[in-house]
């Protein structure tokens, strides 16, 4: 055996010696990673936007109707349900939320051409691209787009920070008729930035005016939001009464401690018009609702299943590839006295080296990716601890994959087909 | 094909042939790319596509909605009364009311779970024949009936349960009996779908009673037009005399401006374009790698040909026909793997997905292009197929 074989590495000088040879297969390798964390993100969006609007909520335990479905299409049950969970030892407090969709009306951009609005550019026509660069200053027709309208007891505000302190320095202006709060962070066509300049906010067909912001980020059930007090939310749906007789979340807090303890007085005392979910519960239901049911969610998660596939094929190629460019060297290796099984581990050690090569420079460009894909389309693209690893652990493992099976090629690399 | 002068050796064809495990490996990458690109396209033109199920089956030509209807899935009303100004245009043979409703209230209760889910209901007369869906007009007159319905066989069973004819149940705790299906098919705002006559509708959602029948309100006026008559004329003499709140529109305007909607508004196109190119580039990448295998395999052959006093230029060509084949091969193989996924992803999602000819030709142009880009840059390494080297 030759001495000094490992000082340093073969593997090492291997991929140092034809180092754009190397670069070319590692570029290939990146750009699948990447294509992966791509579907990843967009999977990842979805979980989310699934959880923002309970992010939000200050509970312990959520009453829902048997029938809720998924935040907004919550379904209702009696406001009595509320009375009896405060009663219940243990509870510290059970605050009603209503939330439903209805229809906002959106000013024009710019603002002075209302009455002819409908000369300006058509605003379908325009793409992300364009959006994202004129931002709030694309022309824009007066519309009625719909939103998600939460209604809440000013008295007993069931939200957590910042929305709470947002709601509670503007609690008084709420208190009179027909005053909302509409969400800074609403698609731009709602009209945050006209704030002060419009004033012909309506939802449904109830006139509003707008007395301040709150910030709640959009999913993809809704792009907007505003909120109100509950006399002024069963106004806007029409429903006289409503707020008094039925709510759609009972957002309850309990003491310390006592929270399986309540869950389980809840499901025993409560009738089955109405059913407590702990946190962790609503959260995964949610996540699954949105995951599993609709579309959008089922699409994403085929589309992670076939980008790992492509990556696996192209991660094999690139490794094969490389042993096949340098199988005349190996040959000589092992005419000088190398096992087939010596040249196999310095093969995995480059795949590995590869594989982490491959790895760093496409989790920065999927950053890239995600931000510039999070600004066009407005979902949030988060790179998530476990995502990382993931990938990594994925990348690692098909690298080492497919180098156990181009090893078995170097079986063929016979010193006598060197000449 | 180049060939060697005085003979006829197809050189790349036989190159790309020589091994079929090989080419079977190779055809797998480029395949994988083109079922990628094929799958992003098709998952964005069928949600596009999903979203406007309805308009695309209507039976007429023009289409009156509220102006301030901004996609047909959100609620906004005009009274029926607009239509009858419509009637009298000259070329206007028939004017349609049609009931679009997906509202909170509007339930069904799943005879299974008991749980009430949120439903669409469709509704016009049936003597109009509005929708041309399969199973409408087989259903005959059965849904003239009080308290029927027909239900679109689409609708997401773990909702709604399985729906059959005869199926009975409740909607808006209102008692109802499914007497047919349809095929339509689910879209992001409604998984499922009834479609009933115009008294059920009003039967069912009370609170669009009027005292006077002009005044209930509707969510589209359908026009069917005289034969012969041109549409744009009379699309423009119907809205000379419509009055501000209301809109028309072609069929084909409808279904442009939805899409739009959801193509640019809501960020869907985005999300499939960064997609369609990302599975490009990666076809890219797959396809440089084999064609290098290919080369570098062979680079005693390439300089043995360049030793009989063939150019660069040449062997080239022989590498950009090997992408060529791998291209065409690659996207049959591939238009079929997707053709397969599709009809498979169907019946899962319950999307409408369908290899259209318009688009299957722009990705065998990217595919093209795809292995080409490949074969330029592997052919660099021709360079390096020098006589000299055959016998170091």
């Amino acid at each position: 055996m030759l001495s000094g074989r490992n000082r340093p590495p073969l593997a090492i000088r291997n991929v140092m010696h034809s180092w754009r040879r190397s670069a070319a297969a590692i570029a290939g390798m990146a750009f699948a990673i990447v294509m992966v964390f791509l579907q990843l993100g967009f999977l990842e969006a979805v979980k989310i936007t699934a959880a923002v609007n309970f992010d939000q909520l200050d509970f312990d335990i959520l009453l829902l109707s048997p029938n809720y479905e998924q935040f907004y299409d919550p379904g209702s049950f009696p406001r009595s349900r509320l009375r009896q969970a405060d009663a219940l030892p243990g509870v510290q407090s059970a605050r009603p939320l209503y939330a439903g969709l209805n229809l906002w009306r959106c000013p024009p951009y710019p603002l002075r051409d209302a009455s002819t609005s409908d000369a300006s550019r058509d605003p379908l026509s325009i793409n992300a691209l364009e959006r994202w660069w004129l931002g709030d200053e694309r022309p824009r027709a007066l519309q009625r787009r719909e939103m998600l309208v939460l209604g809440v007891d000013l008295d007993q505000p069931p939200f957590s920070e910042p929305i709470q302190s947002q709601l509670a320095a503007a609690t008084e202006r709420l208190r009179l008729r027909d005053r909302v709060l509409l969400n800074e962070r609403s698609n731009p066509d709602f009209g945050w930035d006209l704030v002060d300049q419009f004033d012909g906010w309506e939802i449904g067909t109830l006139p509003v005016t707008v007395v301040g912001g709150f910030s709640l980020e959009r999913s993809f059930g809704a792009d907007a939001s505003a909120l109100c007090n509950a006399a002024t939310y069963e106004r806007a749906f029409g429903q006289p009464g409503l707020a008094a007789a039925a709510v759609n979340f009972g957002v309850i807090r309990t003491e310390p401690g006592q929270r399986d303890a309540v869950l389980a007085a809840l499901a025993d005392t409560l009738p089955p018009d109405v059913q407590p979910w702990s946190r962790r519960d609503i959260y995964r239901f949610e996540r699954d609702y949105w995951v599993r049911h609709t579309a959008t969610g089922k699409i994403f998660s085929f589309g992670v299943i076939v980008t790992m596939l492509v990556a696996l094929i192209v991660i094999y190629q690139v490794l094969s590839n490389d042993v096949r460019n340098r199988l005349p060297e190996y040959a000589t290796l092992k005419a000088m006295g190398y096992t087939v099984w010596g040249l196999g581990r310095s093969v995995l050690l480059q795949a590995i080296i590869y594989a982490l090569l491959a790895y760093l420079p496409a989790v920065l460009l999927s950053l890239g990716i995600y931000r510039v894909t999070a600004s066009l389309a407005h979902i949030p693209m988060v790179m998530t601890v476990r995502n990382l690893a993931l990938v990594l652990a994925l990348t690692v493992l098909i690298s080492v994959g497919s180098g156990y099976l181009v090893v078995r090629r170097l079986r063929w690399a016979d010193p006598a087909d060197l000449f | 094909m180049p060939r060697l002068p005085g003979r006829s050796i197809p050189i790349a064809w036989r190159n790309l042939t020589e091994n079929g495990w090989r080419l079977a490996a190779s055809l797998l990458g480029v395949s994988f790319a083109v079922v990628l690109m094929f799958l992003e396209d098709g998952f964005r033109s069928g949600l596009l596509q999903s979203m406007v199920a309805v308009i695309e089956n209507l039976n007429g030509d023009l289409i009156i909605t509220h102006k301030g209807r901004y996609i047909l899935s959100e609620p906004l009303s005009f009274p029926l009364r607009r239509l009858d100004s419509v009637r009298s245009v000259p070329g206007v043979a028939s004017t349609h009311p049609m009931y679009l409703a997906v509202d909170a209230q509007t339930r069904w209760r799943n005879p299974s779970s008991g749980l009430r889910r949120r439903i669409r209901v469709i509704a016009y007369d049936p003597a109009d024949h509005l929708l041309t869906l399969p199973g409408i007009d087989e259903a005959g007159d059965s849904w003239s009936r009080p308290e029927t319905a027909l239900a679109d066989i689409h609708s997401k069973r773990v909702f709604y349960g399985s729906f059959e004819p005869g199926l009975r149940s409740e909607l808006r705790g209102r008692e109802i009996t499914i007497v047919g299906t349809f095929s339509m098919g689910t879209d992001f705002r409604a998984s499922g779908s009834l479609l009933m006559n115009e008294q059920n509708l009003l039967r069912y959602l009370p609170e669009r009673q009027t005292e006077r029948q002009g005044d209930t309100p509707i969510d589209l006026g359908i026009v069917r037009l005289e034969e012969g008559v041109n549409p744009q004329a009379v699309q423009r003499a119907i809205a000379a005399r419509l009055p501000g709140d209301v809109r028309i529109l072609s069929r084909d305007e409808l279904i442009h401006k939805e899409q739009r909607f959801w193509e640019n508004v809501a960020p869907l196109g985005v999300v499939f374009d960064i997609g369609m190119i990302m599975g490009f580039i990666v076809g890219a990448a797959i396809c440089y790698q084999v064609l290098f295998a290919e080369i570098f395999d062979r680079l005693s052959q390439f300089a043995t040909l360049k030793a009989m006093g063939y150019r660069d230029g040449t062997l080239l060509g022989i590498v950009l026909s090997e992408s060529f084949y791998l291209a065409v091969l690659g996207y049959v193989v591939g238009f079929l793997v997707s053709m397969g996924l599709f009809a498979w992803l169907r019946k899962e999602t319950g999307l409408v997905l369908e290899v259209r000819f318009a688009n299957s030709v722009v990705i065998f142009v990217l595919t093209l292009v795809m292995c080409t880009v490949a074969g330029l840059l592997a052919g660099r390494k021709l360079r390096s197929a020098e006589p000299a080297n055959l016998f170091s």
